[in-house]
């Protein structure tokens, strides 16, 4: 379980989070929505112990902040880039990541691992060689590979095909079910209905509301004039609709 | 967390291994600079006669005789000394292979070899010419044998050491009258022989020496070797490999520089270095591990090279211990250089662009181009400035320049320090991007 409280990080003048408190539960998917500039890559950085909040607290419970390396081996993330080495092949990446986790390496649990995100016969060839939708499912991949009891996923899906898309839903719910914590930011409306079990929507470094679907849409989710109610129209709606930098 | 560090160099080293571009210039690049310059400024060595230097220091007919055939003989080529501090002078310049000492009491001993006598040099030689060396105490041997059958030949000689074996025969007490008058007939035999030997080659117009050659006297040594190493000061390299060898190792250890700046700048600008941290390591073990990497692949960069010059251009290092030893703390401080033109720049292009250019200067100014030696007085006070030029001195001492132990640890303690002083200088960097994390 994730806990986050109160959390406040500036860069200079820029209040970049400012005070966001949220939970994720175990077997759980929260997603966390905005525009861009909201704050959702710097709260993601936190909550895997990659930058120093000013103030308030990140908790992975049962094993303390993530900026101590212990607690951190419980955190599966991967990060919006596809922070990945393309001179190395499939199978040598999640093993340099299993080595660094303190994970199995044995040829069984990486071939499980590659096969988990559809990629086990093209194992051998370098990461550099695979289109943008495997390498966003290796990227994946690595994040799922020591079986972390928390996982926090910075727009897993952007830039893929539908399929890869898919794939990798399925995969976060099947994690989610399996009793993982799961923290995904994303802009798709779309994924974040058919994935999510809660959504914090996030602009200005606050969360601006929170709660199921449900309630998002029974709250923030009318549309002018009419009757329908959609995401986004709640994200718009509490963010509004004039162009960010 | 050993695992873990062992993890991240191993993953360097074979991303390095797998870019050809950054494998060119760590390895191929220092190669072509050592060997194509080597070959354009140097004179293919061919083999021909041995340098020695001759020091006969109390003279006689026989030490001058004993110089004479050495300086007669086509293996060799021979400087004549002074003194004994001169030819050692030659040779720690590597003037010399060897200086060959033929010291007071030559004569003496060389009289007394039919009773157990032999003549005694003193040979002190290069350690960088071992082999060199061995062929030469065979030479001297050659020398030696021919100068006593010259005295076996030689009639008055023959009489003379008769004189002194009866001398000696009839002061003995020990032996019996028989025994006497046995051994007393053997020298008479001799001295017949000698002459009859003498008059022979006067017929013949043969040199006695000439059939000395063809003896069976295996067991026996006329000359008495005390060989000596000396402590190397060449003031000259034995080669043009010895300068551009270390040379090529400049380079090797730009693109080692290089190579982990940009490695290090690209796991910034790629999110990887983030993943890295995200993982459960310390960001002073992540930089360690890079580091483990680096110095390997330094080591492996100039342990090629300078067996290549040693296993292809006989460029045998005098002490191989210390250049070991001047290569760790090489490598050791070069990466401490690349953590500091990494810790300087925030952006990974900052780094990398500013990164190249500096190892370019620092390596130009430092000997990479211009050999120190050829430099300009001018470049070469700029010189020191560059870690590059300390680099080359610290690998020369024990390469070929020699000098004291002390001398050569202060070399290499000069670029130990300037590593110590880039490690500083990047501590203070890093501690910037901790307080920006």
């Amino acid at each position: 379980m994730l806990i986050l409280r109160d959390l406040r990080r500036s860069f200079g003048s820029l209040q970049a989070v400012d005070g966001v408190s949220l939970h994720v539960d175990r077997a759980e998917v929260v997603g966390l929505l905005g525009p861009n500039g909201a704050g959702k890559s710097t709260t993601v950085a936190m909550a895997t112990g990659l930058l120093r909040p000013d103030s308030g607290e990140v908790e992975i419970v049962g094993f303390g902040e993530p900026m101590r390396a212990s607690a951190r081996r419980h955190v599966g993330l991967a990060p919006q880039e596809l922070a990945l080495y393309e001179g190395l092949t499939a199978i040598e990446t999640l093993v340099f990541f299993a080595r660094l986790y303190g994970a199995s390496v044995h040829r069984d649990a990486i071939h499980a691992g590659l096969e988990e995100v559809g990629l086990a016969s093209r194992g051998k060839d370098r990461v550099g060689t695979y289109s943008g939708g495997m390498k966003r499912r290796l990227n994946l991949a690595v994040a799922l590979i020591h079986k972390p009891s928390v996982l926090v996923l910075d727009e897993p899906t952007a830039g893929v095909d539908p399929q890869s898309r898919a794939h990798v839903r399925e995969i976060i719910r099947q994690r989610a079910e399996a009793g993982c914590a799961v923290l995904v930011t994303t802009h798709d409306m779309e994924e974040a209905e058919k994935i999510c079990d809660r959504i914090a929507v996030m602009d200005q470094g606050k969360i601006r509301a929170h709660g199921t679907l449900s309630q998002l849409l029974t709250a923030h989710g009318s549309v002018q004039g009419t009757s329908a109610r959609s995401l986004e129209e709640v994200l718009l709606n509490l963010t509004g609709r004039s162009l960010r930098e | 967390m050993i695992s873990q560090m062992f993890a991240i160099a191993l993953k360097d080293l074979r991303l390095l291994s797998r870019d050809r571009g950054a494998l060119f210039f760590t390895i191929v690049f220092p190669l072509i600079i050592a060997v194509l310059f080597g070959m354009v400024f140097g004179r293919v060595s061919t083999p021909g006669p041995l340098d020695v230097v001759v020091v006969v220091t109390e003279d006689g007919p026989l030490a001058r005789s004993f110089s004479a055939a050495l300086q007669a003989d086509s293996a060799l080529h021979v400087q004549v000394a002074a003194n004994k501090e001169s030819a050692v002078e030659i040779v720690r310049r590597g003037k010399a292979a060897a200086a060959i000492i033929l010291p007071d009491g030559f004569d003496a001993r060389a009289e007394a070899l039919f009773s157990g006598g032999s003549m005694p040099v003193d040979l002190l030689g290069d350690p960088s010419r071992a082999a060199e060396l061995g062929l030469l105490e065979g030479k001297l041997m050659e020398i030696g044998f021919r100068q006593f059958m010259l005295a076996v030949t030689d009639s008055e000689r023959l009489a003379r050491q008769s004189t002194d074996i009866n001398r000696q025969l009839e002061n003995d007490k020990t032996l019996s009258s028989e025994e006497r008058s046995a051994i007393t007939k053997l020298f008479s035999g001799a001295e017949e022989l000698a002459v009859a030997r003498k008059a022979d080659d006067v017929k013949q117009g043969a040199n006695g020496a000439q059939s000395a050659k063809s003896g069976g006297m295996t067991e026996f040594r006329p000359v008495r070797i005390r060989s000596e190493m000396l402590a190397q000061n060449k003031a000259d390299p034995p080669s043009t490999y010895a300068v551009t060898f270390p040379q090529g190792v400049v380079w090797g250890l730009a693109g080692c520089v290089m190579t982990f700046v940009t490695t290090l700048a690209n796991e910034r600008a790629q999110g990887t270095l983030a993943r890295l941290r995200a993982a459960p390591l310390s960001m002073h073990l992540i930089l360690a591990s890079k580091g483990m990497a680096c110095v390997t692949s330094s080591m492996i960069m100039q342990g090629l090279l300078l067996a290549l010059a040693w296993s292809v251009f006989d460029l045998r290092p005098l002490n191989l211990a210390m250049l070991i030893f001047a290569m760790l703390v090489i490598a050791i401080s070069f990466t401490a250089l690349a953590m500091m033109i990494a810790a300087l720049f925030r952006s990974g292009g900052g780094t990398d662009g500013a990164g190249r250019a500096l190892i370019l200067v620092l390596a130009i100014v430092g000997g990479g181009s211009i050999p120190l030696v050829f430099m300009p007085p001018i470049l070469r006070s700029i010189s020191v400035v560059s870690p590059f030029r300390w680099a080359i001195s610290a690998l020369e001492g024990p390469l070929w320049r020699g000098g004291s132990l002390a001398d050569q640890f202060a070399a290499i303690g000069s670029i130990a320090l300037v590593g110590l002083a880039c490690a500083v200088i990047s501590l203070g960097g890093m501690a910037r991007w901790r307080r920006g994390m």
